[in-house]
């Protein structure tokens, strides 16, 4: 019984550590790819793009978050994001 | 006539004094001392009194015969004490004389502060010390420590204790108790279960939603995305001056649109459509409640919350102003106004206001909203200082006079214009404002100011020039940190804490390293805390819960519940929830402990890099002498063995700050009696000879050195 009890809980923390936040490496318990924080800051990222776009006319993805990473007022779960994203274009 | 030998217990030793004074028939009470206590004795027509003071508390609630760091802990008694800390061990030679003192004494009278934590304070010694039973006990109710107030108060003193405030505060101190308690020895335990060795961690019935409003903000800031907008900024000429002028949007959201705009208007004539004039009164303030002196203390001269409270104290104790920790904005009557602007009208700074409003009359003071049963707004008693004041006490006694004065004179009157300006289909308008009749704000000043706009004479159909036109480009901005002012007001706005507690509460988030900084920002162990009893018991960091808690206190207050009742329900559910925590003890212990050890490594690095190899400078510890030292991170990578000395007595802190002579960064060192010594590792190495090769024998004299001249 011990033994299985063993199994499941090596079984549990292998498969949690399969969701990792793939931001800061933290193990998330939801489906998202993304832990708490920073599943919040990509929505936001999200939500805010097409103001973004609408404001300058046209704007690429890569033109956004090199903007979001220059300015002061960017929050740091978005910097981290936005840091993210630049180098993985794909996930955006 | 049978004379009655009465004892009086007063708050603190200051207020005793002034008590016996205004109590003796002749003003001249016999001061005397046992075991170092001071108490008085008077002479009145109805017989001896004795008056006597506490140290605030003397007895807390504390667990029946538990180990220290046992949990969950429901059976509590009220115990001295020095019994429960020994910190406060000097709570027992008080006890010991007010014991004695009760001894063939016939009346007992509470002259605690007329609040909750008053009451109980009072009570609490009339009970455990005094053993004086309820019938022959009364209370002494004054709102100023003035003679004539304490001599009304003590002569009308209201039989019994007023048994409904003493079981709410009592109520109070019995759920902190049980929910700080419980919550942080079940946090601290089980860091100390992961090993990560140990850390006081603290949370409660109100820290937990207050840290959560500050961890809240944090994560809003972390997450927020700013979103461009442009303003048109334009100026216009008219009568050979120029003025600035407003567009009609405020806030233009596309690039195109602001460039259509200054493209339209550049250098055009602006039509005049409309010139609007209206009179604006600006009614004269409230009365001073406490969370309005602290803003006002705060905005004007930069004091916490609990820096106001404190000097304000010091006032009252001074019978200059009467109790400072009131909810009330209203100035009844009965605390004779005339009596104290005649009183005023004798300082010469406020001889010439107060004789003002005295001349006029009527004396009808501006009234709040929010009221206070138990006492009127923060206000002068006019008498003159004793002593002369200095610095902040002086600024906060200079605030409330003038607030006080302020709120019987008229309201202030402005002259509003607004000019609205058309070139086809955009609108621009220019604001001016003009004071017409000062009212209230010369009363005020220096607190209050007006600011003045003059704008140019101008009629329908005029035309004038933009002389300058251009699209700002801004950014949207996150919201700002609480300071402590703000989040005290965010406490009262979600009804948790007490007037006298919420200050407390704040300055705890920064002891325990959960904030940081005047603007409060969240450390990576708040927001771990919070994160983990949001996941597991939300209830504890909900700021409706501990509201509802609050209201059930009221209402104990008001005699709608007991205190029996509100306990019971407490312990059920704290019961449920320390059941739920402590079967995730082991998780919550392994990611506290990891973030614990982070902050550790954060909080003993310095941001200086190792000038020889650019690595880490931590502070770190001799294992054979244990003596602290700064020392390279790379002295087992790269054989990097530059090292510093440090004071070795004394909580250490790493500094922000850095040395204006070398740069480095600067370490304090905080004694246990608070004695606080900053310094330079770096330069004190250079002064003392130290060299910084890291070889044994010079390390040991520059830190024996170090340890000397501190000491000496």
């Amino acid at each position: 019984m011990k033994l299985a009890a063993k199994l499941l809980e090596i079984m549990r923390v292998w498969l949690t550590k399969l969701r990792e936040c793939l931001v800061c490496g933290v193990q998330t318990e939801s489906e998202d790819e993304y832990c708490g924080q920073h599943q919040a800051a990509l929505q936001n990222m999200h939500d805010s793009f097409h103001n973004w776009s609408k404001a300058y006319g046209s704007l690429s993805v890569g033109g956004f978050l090199s903007k979001l990473l220059k300015l002061r007022e960017t929050g740091g779960s978005v910097k981290d994001v936005a840091t993210f994203l630049t180098s993985n274009p794909e996930r955006w | 006539m049978v004379r009655l030998r009465t004892l009086v217990v007063c708050e603190k030793p200051s207020a005793a004094a002034r008590v016996a004074q205004a109590i003796d028939e002749e003003n001249i009470p016999r001061r005397l001392k046992s075991q170092g206590v001071t108490y008085f004795e008077c002479g009145t027509r109805q017989g001896p009194v004795i008056v006597c003071s506490v140290l605030g508390h003397l007895y807390s609630v504390d667990s029946k015969g538990t180990g220290k760091r046992s949990y969950p802990i429901w059976d509590n008694s009220w115990k001295p004490k020095s019994e429960v800390k020994r910190s406060y061990s000097s709570c027992a030679r008080w006890i010991n004389v007010i014991e004695s003192l009760s001894r063939h004494v016939d009346h007992f009278v509470n002259a605690c502060d007329y609040d909750t934590e008053g009451s109980l304070i009072g009570y609490t010694v009339l009970k455990y010390a005094c053993r004086a039973p309820l019938s022959q006990s009364s209370r002494m109710i004054f709102s100023t420590m003035t003679d004539s107030e304490l001599k009304l108060a003590f002569k009308n003193a209201a039989s019994g204790l007023r048994m409904p405030l003493v079981e709410a505060a009592r109520c109070r101190h019995e759920l902190d108790w049980l929910y700080g308690i419980n919550l942080s020895r079940m946090l601290t335990d089980s860091v100390l279960k992961a090993n990560a060795g140990y850390t006081t961690l603290s949370t409660g019935r109100v820290q937990g939603p207050t840290l959560r409003f500050v961890v809240e903000r944090e994560k809003e800031i972390a997450c927020f995305v700013p979103t461009p907008f442009w303003t048109i900024e334009t100026q216009v000429q008219a009568q050979d001056k120029s003025y600035p002028v407003d567009y009609f949007i405020e806030k233009v959201l596309t690039l195109q649109q602001a460039d259509q705009v200054a493209v339209e208007c550049k250098g055009r004539l602006l039509t005049v459509r409309e010139v609007e004039m209206r009179t604006q009164e600006q009614k004269p303030p409230y009365p001073l409640d406490l969370s309005g002196l602290q803003s006002e203390a705060f905005r004007h001269f930069g004091y916490t919350p609990a820096r106001t409270v404190a000097l304000a104290e010091g006032l009252y104790l001074d019978a200059l102003i009467s109790y400072p920790r009131t909810g009330s904005q209203k100035l009844p009557a009965s605390i004779g106004f005339e009596n104290i602007l005649q009183e005023l009208s004798t300082q010469e700074e406020y001889r010439d206001l107060a004789s003002m409003i005295l001349s006029r009359g009527k004396l009808w003071p501006t009234q709040g909203m929010k009221d206070d049963p138990a006492h009127p707004a923060i206000h002068p008693t006019g008498v003159t200082p004793a002593r002369p004041l200095h610095g902040p006490e002086a600024k906060v006694y200079d605030l409330i006079i003038r607030r006080f004065l302020a709120a019987f004179t008229d309201s202030a009157i402005h002259q509003v214009q607004q000019v609205s300006l058309e070139l086809g289909q955009h609108v621009f308008y220019m604001h001016g404002s003009v004071l017409e009749k000062s009212g209230w704000i010369d009363f005020y000043k220096p607190y209050a100011s007006v600011v003045v706009r003059q704008l140019p004479k101008l009629d329908v159909g005029d035309k004038v020039p933009i002389t300058d036109i251009r699209n700002q480009g801004n950014f949207t901005q996150p919201p700002s940190r609480y300071g402590p002012l703000s989040l005290l007001r965010k406490m009262e706005e979600a009804s948790i804490g007490t007037k006298s507690t919420r200050s407390e509460i704040i300055e705890t988030l920064y002891k325990r390293g959960y904030v940081t900084d005047s603007r409060m920002r969240a450390t990576l162990l708040a927001m771990t805390i919070t994160g983990l009893l949001e996941k597991y018991c939300k209830l504890i960091v909900d700021a409706g819960f501990t509201a509802s808690l609050e209201e059930a206190m009221e209402k104990i207050q008001r005699g709608e519940t007991t205190r029996r009742i509100v306990l019971v329900e407490a312990i059920q559910h704290l019961r449920q929830v320390m059941l739920d925590l402590v079967e995730r003890g082991e998780a919550l212990g392994s990611q506290l402990g990891s973030v614990i050890s982070k902050q550790r490594l954060v909080d003993s690095s310095f941001k200086t890099p190792c000038p020889i190899c650019g690595g880490t400078l931590r502070i770190a510890k001799n294992w054979k002498t244990g003596k602290r030292f700064i020392g390279c991170s790379q002295r087992w990578d790269k054989n990097c063995r530059f090292t510093l000395p440090l004071p070795q007595f004394g909580g250490l802190s790493i500094l922000d700050r850095t040395c204006k002579e070398c740069g480095f960064q600067m370490v304090q060192t905080r004694s246990k009696k608070g004695g606080r010594m900053v310094s330079c590792p770096r330069c004190y190495s250079r002064q003392h000879g130290g060299v910084t090769d890291g070889t044994a024998t010079n390390v040991k004299r520059t830190v024996g050195k170090m340890e000397k001249e501190i000491v000496t």
